[in-house]
């Protein structure tokens, strides 16, 4: 019965992606898309670290960890990049 | 004498990471991850904890760790109903704009984690720091003022003062 | 099922429910909100505490093992680089637009 909700609950995050990629396809400045990725980023981590407890498959925790590592390098050098032109030094 | 004290916190910590991401403990697992992390201090332990003048750990500054901690859950959890409030009332009463505050700290890292807080907390997000300024936007301008004398300020002056 | 249990599962569903609806408020206040620094309040601070609170509702729901800690070992790195990622964000922004150069629209 928990596992049904958990279910539900991952439908409705999905849901609410599909609702962030609104702002990331309008939005008018390079900020706004970089904001949307980020956010989508955060959510993909917990939907994927909910799939590996539904489906009982615990070595998807591992994916769910390197998604937010790769979330957070992509943001940095995303941000990096505007402020400076290039990235590096 | 810095640099060893360094190196073994670093040590501790990739040893704790390698035993979490490895699901099982057995004698090989046990040896590897001591081969593992052990190399990777010999090789880069100037990097990590060279000239930060990170605050020994004493039973007082545990005691004071903790508390700042849970000062921190409480702010976040204030500042989420606050925006909350604003994000789903009809005409969102917002006012924002730039701030440039103090800053009260001395210890780079200990700057890094109040500018971390400071996001955290209602109504503000830090923008750009440097030793002696925070220039912080506030989604309302007067909410800014109340970072002076908070007690998250107060916790983090706390952790600064501790020259023991 | 047992008293025990049951309190449980009440527990785990107050969580996931209030980290839906602090994700929910963070999307809404990415889409309502009028520019950048706005848009990042709302997501920063909600995206954290939802997070936060929908991993805490998997941790009890898995219990004590390997695979919790690991939850932890994710809990506490999504705490530590949200804002940061969102400091650099902002500074960028607040950079360009010192010098005047966010006005241009990118297609």
């Amino acid at each position: 019965m928990i596992e049904t909700a958990v279910l539900i609950s991952t439908i409705f995050l999905v849901l609410l992606t599909f609702v962030g990629l609104y702002r990331a396809i309008v939005g008018p400045t390079a900020e706004d898309r970089i904001v949307a990725i980020n956010m989508i980023s955060t959510k993909v981590t917990v939907i994927i670290a909910m799939i590996a407890l539904i489906t009982s498959q615990v070595l998807y925790v591992d994916v769910a960890l390197v998604y937010a590592l790769l979330g957070f390098i992509a943001t940095i050098g995303l941000a990096k990049l505007l402020l400076k032109g290039k990235l590096g030094k | 004498m810095k640099k060893k004290y360094g190196a073994i916190i670093l040590f501790i910590l990739l040893l704790l990471f390698w035993f979490v991401l490895s699901f099982k403990v057995n004698l090989t697992i046990v040896i590897i991850g001591f081969l593992v992390s052990g190399t990777v201090c010999l090789l880069n332990y100037d990097m990590v904890f060279n000239h930060s003048e990170a605050t020994k750990l004493t039973f007082k500054t545990i005691y004071r760790l903790i508390a700042l901690f849970f000062v921190l859950i409480f702010n976040i959890a204030k500042s989420n109903i606050e925006v909350a409030k604003i994000v789903l009332s009809k005409k969102m009463p917002i006012d924002p704009g730039f701030v440039t505050i103090k800053n009260p700290l001395k210890k780079e890292l200990n700057q890094a984690l109040f500018a971390n807080a400071i996001t955290l907390t209602p109504g503000t997000l830090t923008v750009d720091m440097n030793s002696e300024e925070i220039v912080v936007h506030g989604l309302v301008k007067d909410s800014v003022k109340n970072i002076d004398n908070s007690s998250l300020e107060k916790a983090f002056i706390a952790l600064e003062v501790d020259k023991s | 099922m047992s008293v025990g249990e049951i309190i449980l599962n009440i527990i785990i569903l107050i969580c996931l429910t209030s980290g839906l609806f602090f994700f929910f408020v963070g999307v809404v206040g990415l889409v309502r909100m009028p520019d950048v620094f706005t848009r990042m309040h709302a997501t920063t601070k909600c995206d954290t505490m939802g997070a936060g609170l929908i991993f805490l509702g998997l941790i009890i729901l898995q219990g004590m093992s390997f695979v919790s800690l690991n939850i932890l070992l994710i809990l506490i790195f999504v705490w530590l680089t949200n804002p940061t990622a969102a400091h650099a964000i902002a500074k960028s922004a607040y950079k360009r637009l010192e010098s005047g150069l966010e006005a241009k629209e990118d297609k």
